[in-house]
């Protein structure tokens, strides 16, 4: 502890860091940041940086507004890129109450509260994200639009695609601050694109993801270019998924893999699935956030729609890809980068350690189409589909005390709340859709 | 000599259309011209011109941000004509304030150009030569694992390193590296 203080001391003295930006994220699954001058250092590291946890949305009443950021020391990193006032560096950090209590509003104590379940029954959670995002063209405003560079005509330039110089540049910085980036290239949707980074443990990985968003807007804003997480930007074209790679490990092995298993896959890894299937319909308000989430999740675009598992069909729910040994893992391939990472990984880890728990056994695996079954074939399999929009999957979540379990009640309480309100808001909008099919057909 | 290229960033169709024409006729070579910040850095991304000549009025996020973003992305040089107050530019961006004559911006422009080019030449000298102390340090690493494991002097194992080298055709640089790999970091 002593040291990593004085390790990191050195590094803001050898660097001249002139910036600390302290980071936690809220439970809308948005990045905050307070930034203090590095004069202030020496308070950051004892954890005596005080914030006014009313001025966070959803965050607190404004009765219990003082709260403390506690910063983990192992999330120190300086940003590569150069900004107008000097090098910054950050801290992720955990929120404390003045009674020295973790705050059971901050979504990352939460997730470490939830882990600390999986660990008194030994396991560790390992998790490997691949996160899709599109890039757009900025306007003179700077701000984003849904053009992507392929429709916008630069056949003036060289043949350089700038999308591509973008991830690159993305590649490297990401490098530059500790990641192990496993693949990167070009998606299926012009503009559309996908960076992943090798697995790691949850905590850390739930930490990287906000870290890798916050990473990819601005090298895209250093491009001309605007980086959006959006799961369904554009009708018609495939959206962005975050499709979360999960094992299991006990006592330094993977507890997901049994070579004389059915499919060489242990009853751990089954019934972690079975708890997957099972819940899913009740995480997905998690895992899927937002009115547009529900957009990404139609049949046709492979996003998966239907409750069922597979070896390799990739319109399945869960998908078990071929790697076996310590790289045995399931692929849950709902969730999108919405998602508040710390959360999903909460309520997707409650679900499967239910399954353990209970010994919930999937359903067999579905190896055919199931964009193409018949309702009733689908019916006769006993494969359920993800909630329709927002409002299901919150009323879904609200009937499953188990999931909720995972939030607590202080961010269940917010999250529903506030989600209702944004559903509310989306509701009485009249859509372009409404008004070209009813206005002059009636 | 080669003609200099310039990207030019400016919101007023009019004042781009002067500033090229000016340009045009002393020599330069005005490649492309953006009318908004974003479009200015997807522009200077795809051709590296030699000059960004961008006008501080010009939209889509901050001008010191945008200058800072192509120097120091090594992208170009930037000069800034300032209308108004000079309060908004840092002092390390490269800037004139508006009204000037012509005589004076193109004598801006070459001295830009010129210390560019003294910069770029610099710039070239330190890799080199942050390269040969890199291979100096994995060649003397090399030799002193080869006296260690075969028992021989600098000399013979300096020696030994030149020859193989030449009967590999590979670059001491890159024997050095396999002698590292194949024997491990020993220390």
């Amino acid at each position: 502890m002593k040291d990593k203080k004085s390790e990191i001391i050195n590094k803001v003295k050898e660097n001249d860091v002139r910036f600390l930006r302290l980071q936690f994220t809220d439970i809308g699954g948005i990045m905050k940041n307070l930034a203090v001058p590095i004069s202030q250092l020496d308070k950051v590291l004892n954890g005596e940086i005080m914030f006014d946890g009313s001025s966070i949305n959803g965050f607190v009443d404004i009765s219990e507004s003082d709260m403390y950021l506690v910063p983990d020391l192992n999330t120190f990193v300086i940003f590569p890129w150069r900004s107008a006032n000097g090098k910054v560096a950050r801290l992720i950090c955990d929120i404390y109450l003045p009674d020295g209590t973790p705050f059971p509003g901050c979504p990352r104590n939460n997730l470490k509260r939830v882990l600390q379940e999986a660990h008194d029954l030994g396991y560790t959670m390992n998790v490997g994200p691949e996160a899709e995002f599109f890039l757009f063209l900025s306007d003179e405003k700077g701000h984003a639009t849904t053009q992507t560079q392929d429709e916008a005509g630069y056949f003036d330039l060289a043949p350089i695609d700038l999308g591509e110089n973008a991830r690159r540049d993305m590649d490297l910085t990401l490098e530059e601050m500790g990641f192990e980036i496993e693949a990167s290239h070009h998606e299926v949707a012009p503009g559309q694109h996908e960076i992943d980074f090798k697995y790691g443990d949850a905590l850390q990985v739930a930490d990287a993801i906000m870290t890798f968003k916050l990473v990819v807007r601005s090298i895209a804003q250093r491009h001309g270019l605007h980086a959006s997480f959006m799961p369904k930007p554009l009708f018609g074209i495939n959206g962005s998924g975050m499709h979360t790679h999960q094992s299991l490990f006990k006592d330094g092995q993977n507890a997901f893999y049994d070579p004389n298993g059915p499919d060489q896959l242990s009853d751990t890894a089954r019934y972690y699935m079975g708890g997957i299937l099972k819940h899913a319909r009740s995480f997905a308000a998690i895992t899927n956030p937002t009115v547009n989430s529900y957009k990404r999740l139609v049949p046709g675009y492979e996003a998966p729609v239907n409750i069922a598992w597979s070896g390799a069909n990739r319109s399945c729910l869960v998908r078990v890809p071929a790697k076996r040994g310590a790289s045995t893992r399931i692929e849950v391939r709902n969730p999108d980068p919405t998602c508040n990472p710390y959360l999903a990984m909460a309520v997707m880890l409650i679900a499967g350690l239910d399954g353990i728990k209970n010994k919930i056994e999937p359903p067999p695996p579905v190896d055919r189409n199931i964009y193409k079954m018949e309702e009733s074939e689908r019916m006769a399999l006993g494969i359920g589909s993800l909630p329709g929009n927002l409002l299901e999957a919150l009323h879904e979540l609200d009937k499953n005390e188990l999931v909720k379990s995972a939030l607590g009640s202080h961010i269940y309480e917010r999250f529903s709340t506030g989600k209702l309100v944004e559903w509310d808001e989306y509701n009485i909008q009249v859509t372009p859709w409404e008004v070209t099919s009813y206005l002059t057909k009636f | 000599m080669k003609r200099a290229t310039i990207l030019i960033g400016d919101g007023k169709e009019n004042s781009r259309r002067r500033l090229k024409e000016l340009l045009t006729r002393s020599g330069y070579l005005v490649e492309a011209e953006a009318g908004n910040g974003p479009e200015l850095l997807r522009r200077a991304r795809t051709m590296y011109p030699d000059l960004v000549i961008m006008d501080s009025g010009l939209e889509g996020g901050s001008v010191p941000e945008i200058a800072g973003i192509i120097e120091g992305d090594g992208l170009s040089s930037v000069l800034v004509l300032v209308q108004g107050s000079l309060d908004r530019i840092p002092a390390e961006v490269a800037h004139i304030q508006k009204p000037y004559t012509e005589e004076t911006l193109l004598a801006v422009i070459e001295v830009l150009l010129l210390y560019q080019s003294r910069l770029t030449s610099i710039q070239r000298q330190v890799t080199s030569l942050k390269d040969s102390l890199k291979s100096r340090k994995l060649i003397e690493k090399a030799k002193g694992i080869l006296m260690k494991n075969l028992g021989i002097d600098e000399a013979a194992a300096y020696r030994t390193m030149q020859k193989e080298s030449m009967n590999r055709s590979i670059s001491m640089k890159d024997l050095a590296l396999a002698v590292i790999t194949a024997f491990g970091d020993q220390d």
